[in-house]
C-alpha cells in the first residue's frame, strides 16, 4: 500500500473501516496540522461510497466542514463514483482544504451539528461553491 | 491482512511500464484484472459485471460521466485476452523481472569496483557485502579464509593455479567467488566486463578464470538449499530459466528470454532442462555450459520436448508460440464455432406479480422463496453475473453461476440479518431514552406536584395538553377537585412521550424561526460560500 503524500495509514486492518493520518499541506492555512479521517466501507462499495468523516479532536476548520467532522464534499455523495479510490477522495480532501481562504466553520454549523444524523450520507446535501 | 492481493505497486520502479502495463489491465471499479472486459463509448474500459451493475444504478461511465447504457456496451476481446493471459504469467514474470535485476546490478558493481581496485586496494567490507548479498554462509566462509591469502599478494597466483591442476572437473565458477582473484592482480580486471556480455563465449572465458573450491566447500554448498539464486553462486553457472525451465549460462539468461522464451520461440543452444543436464557428467555440464548443447554429443535431445510441454501443461500459460498446438484454447477464443449465448432480457419488475417473477425464477432454476423484494434482487443479481459471463472469453458453466447466486443468497441473507439486527438494537436505544426522559419527566412533574405549582408547571404546555382541567393549589381541600388532578397527573404521565415529543417539536420550531431569522441575517451579510443546510426531512 503505497498512500499519497500527506496520508498516513493509522488503521486499515479491517475491510469495513479505515482510519487514516492528514496531514495538512505545505504553505496553506492548515500546514503543520494533523487530521484524522475515518472511511466507513459499506457492502456495496465500491458501487457506494463510502462513508467519511473527520474524527478526533482536532476537525479542520473549514467553511465546508462542520465541527462533528462532516464534511461537505459532492464527491462523497451524490457525485461518487466506482472509480474513485481512498487515495482520490484523500487528494479530493487535500485539495479543497488547501484552496481555503479563510479558517472559519460553515455558517448553519450551530444547527446542522444539532440537528444531523450520525452518518453524512442520510444529509440532503446542497452544493454550491465551486471555488474549492 | 495476509491476502495474495496483487497491485501494480508489485513491479519494480526500474520496470516502470509494466507497473502502467498492469494498473491499465485492471478494472478501475474493482482494480482488479479485467473479467470480461467491456469498451463504453467513451472507450473507458471496465470488467463486465461491475459496469453492469453500475449501470443498473447510474447511467453514466463511471471515469468520465457521459451517459451511457448497458446497449452501449461493446466486448473488448483482446484487451480480455492480454488481461487474461498477463495475469496468468504475472507471479512468473514478477519472478523474473526481480531476479534479473539481481544479476543486473551485480556486473555493474563489479566494473566500478574493478575500476577502483586500481586505485585503492579494497578492504575486505567491501567485498563481505557484496558476497552476502548473493552468495550463502558456506561460501562466505571460504571466501574469509581467501581474503588472508589474496592480502598476501603473490600466494594468491599460486593458490589459483593450484586449485585449478587439483580440480576435480566439476568448476564452481561464480562471478562473486572470482572477483578477488581478478581484482587483486591488476593486470586481469580486464576479463571482467565480458562478463557482461551474454554469449557462450564470455561464458567460457568466465570459466578460464574460475577457480574450484575444495571438497568440503562443495558438500557444503551441496547442502544449500537449490533455490534458483543461490544455485547460481554454488554450483555452474547454468541456471534453469524461469520460464522454459532450460539450462542457460546465469550471464546469458536476459538475452536468452529476451530472444526465445517471450518471443515463444526455442533456444537452439541452450535447450535442456537444467533437472536432465545435472544428471551428466561434470565435463558434459561444462561443455553443455560452453557451447550449448548442439556440440555436447552426450546429451540427447529428446527429454527437452516433454520437459517444455509439461512446464506449460500444468500451468494455463499460453504463449504464441504454443498457440497452434491443439489445446482448450480453441474452444474458449472467441473464434471457436460454439454460438454466442443469448443475454437474458431485463424484466419490468413493477409489471410482474409474485406469481409472474417466481415462475420466471423457476425458468433460470433459481429459488422461488421469499418476497418480492428478495426475488427481483435475486434475479436482477442473476442477471448480472449471467450476461457478464456471456462476456468472458473464459465462461463459467452454470453450475458454477447457480453456486455463486447461493453464495450471494447467503451474503445477502448476513447483511439482511445484520441490518436488521442494528436497526432493532437502534430502535430498542431510542426507546429506553425514551422512556428514561419520560422517568424524569414523571419524577420532575412528581416533585412539582407535591411542592406547589402544578397549575403554573402545567401551564407551561397549556397549549398542548389541552385537557380543559386545570386543578387548582386553591381547592386541594376539594376531594373531587383533588382525585380530578391526580387523574389529570396520571393522564399526563401515561403520555408523557406524546408530551415530550409535542413539547421537542414546537421548541424545535421556535427555534427554526430563528435559525431562519439568523441566516437570512447572515445571507444578507455575507452571501457566500457554505452549505445550505435544507431543514432535516423527518429529524426527530
Amino acid at each position: 500500500m503505497n498512500p499519497p503524500a500527506g496520508v498516513d495509514i493509522i488503521d486499515a486492518n479491517d475491510f469495513k473501516v479505515w482510519k487514516l493520518g492528514l496531514a495538512g499541506a505545505p504553505a496553506t492555512l492548515y500546514e503543520g496540522e494533523k487530521f484524522q479521517l475515518e472511511f466507513n466501507f459499506g457492502p456495496n462499495y465500491p458501487l457506494e461510497s463510502p462513508q467519511v468523516l473527520f474524527v478526533g479532536d482536532n476537525v479542520p476548520i473549514h467553511p465546508h466542514i462542520y465541527s462533528n467532522g462532516h464534511i461537505c464534499l459532492d464527491v462523497l455523495y451524490n457525485h461518487w463514483s466506482p472509480v474513485q479510490t481512498v487515495a482520490s477522495i484523500c487528494l479530493s480532501l487535500q485539495s479543497m482544504l488547501s484552496s481555503c481562504t479563510s479558517k472559519e466553520r460553515p455558517p448553519d454549523n450551530a444547527t446542522y451539528v444539532k440537528t444531523a444524523r450520525s452518518n453524512p450520507k442520510h444529509t440532503a446535501w446542497a452544493f454550491h461553491d465551486d471555488t474549492v | 491482512m495476509d491476502f495474495d492481493i496483487t497491485d501494480p505497486s508489485d513491479w519494480p520502479k526500474e520496470f516502470g511500464p509494466l507497473r502502467e502495463i498492469d494498473s491499465h489491465l485492471r478494472c478501475p471499479i474493482c482494480k482488479e484484472y479485467l473479467r470480461a472486459a467491456m469498451m463504453l463509448q467513451c472507450h473507458h474500459n471496465f470488467c463486465s459485471e461491475c459496469i453492469r451493475r453500475h449501470l443498473d444504478k447510474e447511467s453514466t461511465c463511471p471515469a468520465c460521466r457521459v451517459s451511457t447504457s448497458t446497449s452501449q456496451l461493446r466486448r473488448n476481446v483482446s484487451l480480455e485476452e492480454i488481461a487474461n493471459n498477463f495475469g496468468d504469467v504475472r507471479q512468473l514474470l514478477l519472478k523474473t523481472v526481480r531476479e534479473s535485476l539481481e544479476p543486473k546490478s551485480a556486473p555493474a558493481q563489479t566494473l566500478e569496483c574493478a575500476e577502483s581496485m586500481d586505485i585503492d586496494d579494497f578492504t575486505p567490507q567491501q567485498k563481505r557485502r557484496r558476497i552476502s548479498a548473493r552468495v550463502g554462509k558456506a561460501l562466505l566462509s571460504a571466501q574469509r579464509g581467501r581474503t588472508h591469502e589474496s592480502d598476501d599478494n603473490d600466494h594468491d597466483d599460486d593458490f589459483t593455479m593450484h586449485s585449478q591442476e587439483s580440480s576435480s572437473g566439476r568448476k564452481y565458477s561464480t562471478r562473486s567467488s572470482t572477483r578477488p582473484v581478478l581484482r587483486s592482480r591488476g593486470g586481469r580486471s580486464e576479463t571482467t566486463p565480458t562478463e557482461q556480455v551474454p554469449n557462450p563465449q564470455s561464458a567460457s572465458s568466465s570459466q578460464t578464470s574460475s577457480y574450484s573450491l575444495s571438497e568440503e566447500h562443495t558438500s557444503a554448498s551441496e547442502q544449500a538449499s537449490p533455490t534458483p539464486a543461490k544455485e547460481s553462486t554454488f554450483k555452474h553457472t547454468l541456471v534453469a530459466c524461469p520460464v522454459c525451465t532450460m539450462a542457460i549460462p546465469e550471464a546469458n539468461t536476459n538475452s536468452h528470454l529476451d530472444k526465445y522464451c517471450f518471443s515463444g520461440k526455442q533456444d537452439p543452444i541452450y535447450n535442456v532442462a537444467l533437472s536432465v543436464v545435472e544428471t551428466y557428467s561434470p565435463q558434459a555440464i561444462a561443455t553443455y555450459e560452453k557451447d550449448g548443447s548442439s556440440k555436447s554429443v552426450s546429451l540427447p535431445a529428446s527429454p527437452q520436448r516433454n520437459t517444455l510441454r509439461s512446464a506449460f501443461s500444468s500451468s494455463p500459460v499460453r504463449f504464441n508460440g504454443f498457440a497452434q498446438q491443439p489445446s482448450k484454447l480453441g474452444a474458449q477464443s472467441g473464434a471457436a464455432p460454439i454460438p454466442e449465448p443469448k443475454r437474458l432480457p431485463k424484466l419490468t419488475y413493477s409489471v410482474l406479480n409474485d406469481k409472474q417473477l417466481r415462475k420466471k425464477l423457476q425458468e433460470l432454476g433459481l429459488p422461488t422463496h421469499g418476497d418480492k423484494q428478495l426475488m427481483q434482487r435475486r434475479h436482477a443479481e442473476y442477471l448480472t453475473l449471467y450476461n457478464a459471463n456471456c462476456d468472458s472469453t473464459r465462461p463459467q458453466t452454470i453450475a458454477q453461476l447457480h453456486k455463486a447466486m447461493d453464495n450471494w443468497e447467503r451474503t445477502y441473507m448476513r447483511d439482511l440479518n445484520a441490518k436488521d439486527a442494528q436497526r432493532r438494537a437502534q430502535e430498542e436505544q431510542q426507546q429506553k431514552y425514551a422512556q428514561e426522559l419520560a422517568q424524569q419527566k414523571q419524577q420532575e412533574d412528581a416533585a412539582s406536584t407535591d411542592v406547589t405549582n402544578l397549575p403554573s408547571s402545567q401551564s407551561s404546555n397549556s397549549g398542548t395538553t389541552g385537557t380543559g382541567f386545570v386543578p387548582n393549589q386553591a381547592n386541594n381541600n376539594d376531594v373531587n377537585v383533588a382525585i380530578a388532578s391526580q387523574a389529570a397527573q396520571a393522564h399526563k404521565l401515561k403520555n408523557a412521550d406524546n408530551y415530550n415529543d409535542l413539547i421537542a417539536d414546537i421548541r424545535r420550531r421556535q427555534q427554526r424561526e430563528k435559525d431562519a431569522k439568523a441566516k437570512a441575517a447572515l445571507e444578507a451579510n455575507d452571501a457566500a460560500s457554505a452549505p445550505i443546510q435544507p431543514p432535516p426531512q423527518e429529524e426527530l
